[in-house]
């Protein structure tokens, strides 16, 4: 496992992987948290520096909220240490600790105003009531909802407590922001509207976010970086763009976006080139994606939707390689076709055709090779089961 | 078309008069067995009787409203003030311990309730009698108590106001920690984390938080409490003395030993309004707005 954590991109040693040379607000040193026998978190371990907008993401069960709880301190770690600003918290209750949170269920007073819901936590810290009033103010008018501050919460819509919620705990000038899946409730509409605006957010007052989702495609909107958790584990910790392109294991590769996996043993590797078998038994040359790959070793091929054409379209780049398939179907979405195909070792891949591929050429049943320019493919530095091989996504 | 919206009017008359419909049974009852005996006692309130055992005679006689008053003026006060500190020790008992079931009670929380509600299993003669028997001055309690030094020698309990509002507050403390109990079920407590997220302390959390969101719980179970109480006379009766008689005691007394119907019908009367007044008063207070929450 640790292989697999110490990728270029996975690194989660100290500073390493914090983008720049930004302080460190928030430093998890090996943090175990068991509940009885079961282990909700097996080993979190990384920084998240000033200003960053950092999101752990995973399915459901992967200690993603167990970590949030436990950085909020509503959960002690078993083994491990939390540093906040540099000083052990690891058990510090939660109200003696300078991080807000944004609860998923919004968590607001029912019996408060808007006003007295924003003000809760300044009281609590005894801000003179001058300072309260202009901080709650401005605070409602960056969430722009100044004029609702004498409603109560059950007056507002969902998307309109989210931003009470949110500037509840920013009023607070929090070292970190943690957001425990707070769009979930939402709407599909509302919910990216409000992706752009917890950016703005963010850009604006400058704070740490800390934000868990199981939403790929909201973590890759909003993040400068992301955490892969699953099973309790880090899988790999980096810039939406390394996350997508660059996964470290088959699980993150799956998880983000649509992959195409498929099983390989290592042949050669001379310089930046691998050359892999495949099952069938072909051959492909690959980037290294500046690891060393040892001959003999199972490896998993990477190709995104995006990348597979049909050997008739042109490629774009050199030749990285290509498989007989078959057809299996074919599906309009608007800005392209998702094609799906079976290889001839009974693999599923999907590949998503914009019109300069020429979908109308193909039909269920036909014969068609699919190609990829040799930077299209990755090497995910894994072995995968052949079982699982073919077109893996998280929804 | 025209069809359609015919039939459509059959259904909504038909829905207009539902509600009245199920609400029938209701009426009737309150109707029978509230109005009716309410406007009875009115109309015996204002009647005079020429002996003892004579019919009540309807005569405008408003004496008798006014003697509520003037005779029996410490009866009523010592009603309000002993269902008063009984009220406040049902809260003050009651609270905590419908806290902790509720916050505290796991999988053991509908036992737990049910075990608040066990002594209702006997009847509420038989329980006040049964303190009686705790309470003597050669009982179980006052020996512990004699047992420690300078207790005067003469303290007791049975026959003094400390009996009765003991026994108030005993006979009704289930009435405010199920209401209690319910409101505070309601919360979600993970209302309390996010104070604590927000720097409250526990105190804090529980201060600004849970007690104001359980308050609908306290209002309704004071008043479950302080109305019965106020009307008690069992509790008097038998943990009490004639110095401690309270406007119960003496309604019994006129209505089933003195047969003195209008008098006694004045006073219950009388005993309604205050209430009445009281609670409208207590409402505005604390509000039953929160109840709607």
């Amino acid at each position: 496992m640790n292989e697999v954590l110490l990728g270029e991109e996975g690194t989660p040693g100290h500073g390493a992987a914090v983008a720049g040379t930004a302080d460190v607000v928030i430093r998890l040193e090996n943090v175990v948290k068991k509940f009885g026998e079961y282990t909700a978190v097996e080993s979190a371990d990384f920084d998240i520096a000033e200003g960053e907008f950092f999101s752990m993401l995973g399915p459901s069960g992967c200690g993603k909220t167990t970590t949030l709880r436990m950085i909020a301190g509503f959960e002690q770690p078993t083994a491990g240490r939390i540093l906040l600003d540099g000083v052990d918290v690891s058990n510090t209750p939660p109200h003696k600790r300078n991080v807000n949170t944004v609860f998923q269920n919004y968590a607001l007073f029912p019996h408060m105003s808007v006003f007295d819901n924003v003000a809760f936590g300044l009281r609590n810290a005894k801000v003179p009531e001058a300072e309260v009033t202009k901080r709650v103010t401005d605070l409602l008018e960056i969430v722009r909802l100044p004029e609702y501050a004498k409603r109560r919460p059950n007056q507002l819509s969902g998307g309109q407590q989210q931003r009470i919620a949110l500037a509840r705990a920013l009023v607070n000038l929090p070292k970190a922001l943690l957001l425990d899946e707070p769009l979930g409730a939402l709407d599909l509409k509302l919910r990216q509207a409000m992706q752009l605006e917890l950016k703005r957010i963010q850009r604006e007052v400058g704070i740490t976010f800390i934000f868990v989702t199981h939403d790929q495609e909201e973590a890759l909107t909003m993040s400068d970086r992301i955490a892969v958790m699953t099973q309790g584990r880090t899988d790999q910790i980096g810039t939406p763009t390394q996350i997508y392109h660059q996964p470290t294991t088959a699980f993150v590769a799956g998880f983000i976006g649509t992959a195409n996996l498929l099983p390989v043993t290592v042949r050669s590797h001379e310089g930046t080139t691998v050359t892999v078998d495949s099952r069938s038994g072909s051959q492909f040359r690959v980037p290294s994606g500046g690891r060393s790959h040892q001959p003999g070793s199972d490896v998993t091929l990477m190709i995104r939707p995006e990348r597979l054409v049909p050997s008739f379209a042109p490629v774009d780049g050199v030749a990285g390689g290509s498989i007989p398939t078959t057809v299996t179907s074919l599906v309009f979405q608007g800005p392209v076709v998702r094609c799906e195909v079976q290889t001839d070792m009974g693999s599923a891949l999907v590949a998503h055709l914009g019109p300069e591929d020429d979908p109308g050429r193909l039909s269920v049943g036909s014969r068609v090779d699919m190609t990829w320019a040799y930077e299209g493919a990755y090497l995910v530095p894994e072995a995968i089961d052949p079982e699982a091989a073919g077109i893996t996504q998280s929804n | 078309m025209a069809a359609d919206t015919s039939s459509d009017d059959r259904g909504l008359r038909k829905g207009k008069w539902a509600p009245y419909g199920l609400l029938s049974p209701g009426i009737l009852w309150l109707v029978l067995f509230f109005l009716v005996p309410v406007m009875i006692l009115v109309r015996t309130a204002l009647s005079s009787k020429a002996s003892r055992f004579a019919n009540p005679e309807f005569s405008w006689q408003f004496s008798n409203f006014t003697s509520a008053f003037t005779d029996y003026g410490p009866q009523f006060a010592r009603s309000f003030l002993f269902a008063g500190i009984a009220t406040v020790s049902a809260i003050l008992i009651g609270y905590p311990l419908a806290y902790w079931i509720a916050t505290q009670g796991g999988r053991w929380k509908n036992l737990l309730i049910g075990l608040v509600v066990v002594p209702f299993f006997t009847s509420y003669l038989i329980r006040t009698i049964a303190w009686t028997s705790l309470l003597k001055d050669d009982g179980v309690i006052l020996n512990v108590i004699h047992a420690i030094p300078f207790v005067p020698q003469d303290f007791r309990l049975l026959a003094t106001p400390a009996g009765v509002i003991g026994g108030l507050t005993y006979n009704f403390l289930s009435f405010m920690i199920l209401p209690i109990y319910v409101s505070l079920e309601k919360i979600d407590f993970r209302l309390t984390e996010a104070a604590a997220d927000l720097y409250g302390t526990p105190w804090q959390a529980f201060k600004k938080v849970v007690l104001p969101l359980s308050m609908p719980g306290v209002f309704a179970g004071s008043l479950l409490v302080f109305i019965p109480a106020a009307g008690d006379y069992l509790n008097n009766r038998y943990l009490g003395s004639p110095k401690t008689s309270m406007i119960g005691t003496v309604v019994q007394d006129k209505f089933l030993v003195q047969f003195d119907y209008p008098v006694a019908a004045a006073l219950s009367l009388v005993l309604m309004a205050i209430i009445t007044t009281m609670v409208l008063i207590y409402s505005k207070f604390l509000g039953t707005e929160g109840l709607a929450v």
